[in-house]
């Protein structure tokens, strides 16, 4: 700490660049390090890489005219078979995958007993589950390493989407004022009055069957979907916006007014807030198809209102300025005075939003696992492992671990943003 | 201040509108069919012929009003062979879903708006008797950690702001970003792991807010206040902290502000104490955001009740919700959702009023 009031100094800020570095190193690596499948094992003198393979099964010949046999990775029981050489990854365990033979919630400390094949022998330091098991006898260290995989990536791309939205309304907020944007006052009921019910029509009503399923289908075609959405909305207002001007001119009762886009938006972002932001994603969360995609898009299309705000308030700062004004003088296309000048002195407070955004998402994500709504049941997070661990409170292993890696990967984000927040001298709501 | 009053009220009635339209939305979105759901609960296991069963659902779905339009308005294909497929029509309908369930048909229901909000799919029961039930110990809970929290962050935020970037500062901007990173639910079951736990340390009971038998006979409020104690201590540590954060660092911050701005650097030109400095000028003007975000923060703890209710088994709103999702009791979720969004709405209303009425420079600005 210095004398500016800075948080953290510089060592704390590079210790959390570091942590999250290795966190998201453990994430990207997960199926390598925690893994019930070799990484590589010689069968019947084939060699497999069961870990690394994108297929899941591979074909063994059985010898010579026997015909071949199939070995499906995620089923086979790769401490019975037979192999001739074997490369186990540094954890031979899988999240969530039940080991009977130490089920009901063995403590680290405990010894384990370990099965190598027929035999069952009693653990060693090295291959045991060294973080304890919970009640299945699934491991909690596989199911913390591949939970590192499911939270931060939630986090960044819910906020990812709260981003983008945020940013594209507060910057037409704030660019746009109360009064830049002039067009034709028939154009616009005639825009808002017809055009809407049409987006509304072509876009929705007539693909009715591909939204409702939705959640079934490939994220590509979901990508696609929303481009034709956005392309028909935006083909539908246009068009009729152009036909209420000509209509407008034709009975020379055209007028250009000002819209007020600021007012509306920010009406609406005050409206959106009004709503309990828990409670909607948990009553969402509840009557939602559970998935990770469902939870990336409910905890993103809630998120946006922090974000809208604070690039508004820039954006209008950004406005008022002389360079702005000097822009506009020597006649710069509007896009171009967007794109060029405005956008990039905003985008980067609302980088430091969007950062601290991650770390409450991770937070509100972990608490939804935790009540048991939104992940699906078979993946492993932090917080379904706090989840089983409340069940049974003498299991401490269930709590403290998957906790500390949730405390740990939200302070080393929060110290992170903190830090941005301070090197551009920018404000953020918790500051 | 009349016209900013009457321009805030006008806010007010659209936020109503659209947080009536999510609910409904929710409603009619829940999983499951309700109709089914009442034919199974009736059933008595003999025998009905087909023609019957079919004219008792007819029935039930008319009496839940099911068999009506969703909205007020429809846009749909003109007709649905041929190129008339791709024009749109509107028909509109006067009688609707959305109509019945907000101001009711007289019949069945009574409305939204009388605050009827139908039948509990567990229990039968109407569901604004469960909450009139549990809104007593969620309001209790809210009320007293908001209390606790403010008599903890106000000195804090001064004593954080009056030196700055002393050693009291620094740590205790250190600890509350601990605090603000720190999850909820995870204190929560640390607390209980620790200080609930018989082999570790049996100080407070673990879970609801009376014994399991009850109170005992005839026992007086302050009997059974004296009695519930000790089950609401941990709840209410956890219902603090999390404010607690929010407002010690947003006390700090306008002290510091005020402290920079020029009446301060007047009052100090003229010679007055630095405690006169602080408490006599300082203090009140700095209150301001602390106390109108009052309003804010209330309706807030709602919301993250639900994980301190679910893990204490307080019988609350926050476990309403929490219950009903898991019971898939969506006209109960739905309720708690509409009522939470009120209060919320009503919440921030307040607290923009209470602002413009305390400092005269919003009342009378644009």
């Amino acid at each position: 700490m210095n004398a500016s009031g800075k948080i953290s100094g510089r060592r704390t800020i590079r210790f959390a660049g570091i942590f999250l570095f290795f966190v998201a190193l453990v994430a990207l690596f997960a199926s390598l390090l925690c893994n019930e499948k070799p990484l590589y094992a010689k069968y019947n003198g084939v060699n497999l890489f069961p870990a690394l393979s994108l297929k899941g099964y591979a074909e063994i010949p059985n010898g010579p005219g026997q015909g071949t046999e199939t070995l499906v990775y995620s089923t086979v029981n790769w401490s019975e078979l037979k192999k001739e050489k074997v490369i186990w990854c540094p954890v031979k365990f899988s999240p969530g995958k039940s080991d009977w033979t130490n089920a009901a919630y063995k403590s680290p400390f405990e010894s384990q007993v370990m099965n190598e094949g027929e035999k069952k022998s009693s653990s060693t330091f090295m291959q045991r589950h060294w973080l304890g098991t919970t009640k299945t006898g699934a491991d909690v260290l596989s199911g913390l390493v591949h939970g590192a995989r499911v939270s931060p990536t939630i986090g960044i791309f819910s906020m990812i989407i709260a981003g983008f939205i945020g940013i594209l309304l507060g910057a037409m907020a704030g660019f746009f004022g109360d009064n830049k944007l002039i067009i034709s006052e028939t154009g616009l009921y005639f825009s808002v009055l017809s055009g809407l019910p049409c987006s509304y029509f072509y876009g929705f009503y007539l693909n009715r069957s591909s939204f409702a399923s939705l959640f079934q289908s490939s994220y590509f075609s979901i990508l696609l979907l929303i481009l034709y959405v956005i392309l028909i909305i935006g083909i539908c207002q246009y068009l009729t916006y152009v036909l209420g001007k000509f209509l407008g001119r034709l009975v020379n009762m055209n007028r250009m007014i000002p819209l007020r886009l600021d007012q509306f938006i920010s009406r609406g972002i005050e409206i959106f807030n009004s709503i309990p932001r828990i409670v909607l994603i948990i009553t969402l969360s509840a009557i939602a198809h559970p998935s990770i995609l469902s939870l990336v898009l409910i905890i993103g299309f809630t998120s946006w209102t922090e974000i809208a705000r604070l690039v508004r308030a820039e954006m209008l700062k950004v406005r008022a300025s002389e360079y702005m004004q000097s822009a506009e003088a020597s006649g710069i296309k509007i896009l171009r005075q967007v794109f060029r000048h405005a956008l990039p002195n905003v985008i980067v407070p609302a980088i430091t939003a969007i950062t601290l955004g991650v770390a409450s998402a991770i937070l509100t994500e972990s608490a939804l696992s935790f009540l048991g709504i939104g992940v699906p049941a078979d993946v492993v997070t932090w917080g379904s492992l706090l989840n089983e661990g409340r069940q049974n409170f003498s299991a401490w292993w269930l709590i403290v671990f998957p906790g500390l890696a949730i405390f740990s990967t939200v302070t080393a984000i929060n110290i992170l943003g903190s830090a941005l927040a301070d090197a551009i001298g920018a404000k953020t709501n918790q500051e | 201040m009349r016209s900013y009053l009457l321009r805030r009220i006008f806010l007010f009635i659209p936020t109503l509108f659209v947080i009536s339209l999510v609910s409904f939305i929710i409603l009619i979105h829940s999983p499951g069919d309700p109709v089914e759901r009442m034919m199974q609960s009736g059933g008595t296991g003999e025998y009905i012929p087909a023609p019957l069963l079919e004219h008792q659902r007819a029935e039930i779905r008319h009496r839940l009003g099911l068999d009506l339009p969703v909205f007020y308005f429809d846009i749909h294909s003109a007709e649905t062979t041929g190129f008339q497929k791709f024009l749109p029509s509107i028909s509109f309908h006067g009688h609707n879903q959305f109509h019945r369930w907000l101001f009711g048909d007289g019949v069945a229901t009574k409305g939204v708006i009388c605050g009827d909000f139908g039948a509990s799919y567990l229990t039968q029961q109407p569901v604004s008797v469960l909450i009139r039930d549990r809104i007593g110990w969620s309001l209790f809970f809210t009320l007293t950690s908001i209390f606790l929290a403010y008599l903890i962050s106000i000195p804090i935020g001064i004593k954080a702001a009056s030196k700055k970037d002393s050693a009291f500062d620094r740590t205790s901007s250190t600890v509350l970003l601990i605090l603000y990173s720190l999850p909820l639910f995870w204190v929560a079951t640390l607390l209980l792991m620790t200080f609930a736990n018989p082999d570790v340390l049996y100080l407070f009971p673990a879970s609801g807010v009376k014994p399991v038998t009850g109170y005992p006979e005839g026992a007086g409020f302050f009997q059974r206040v004296s009695i519930s104690i000790p089950y609401l201590v941990l709840p209410t540590i956890c219902y603090t902290y999390s404010s607690l954060t929010f407002l010690s660092r947003l006390m700090r911050n306008s002290m510091r502000e005020i402290l920079g701005s020029d009446f301060i650097r007047t009052a100090r030109a003229k010679g007055l104490s630095e405690k006169q400095v602080l408490w006599k000028h300082a203090l009140k003007n700095s209150l301001f955001p602390v106390i109108t975000v009052f309003a804010h923060v209330f309706p807030a703890m709602i919301g993250g009740s639900v994980i301190i209710e679910s893990i204490f088994t307080i019988p609350g709103m926050g476990n309403a919700i929490f219950q009903s999702i898991t019971a898939q009791d969506y006209p109960v979720l739905v309720a708690v959702f509409t009522l939470t969004g009120l209060l919320t709405a009503t919440g921030y209303l307040v607290s923009d009023i209470l602002y413009a009425w305390v400092d005269p420079r919003i009342s009378f600005s644009k």
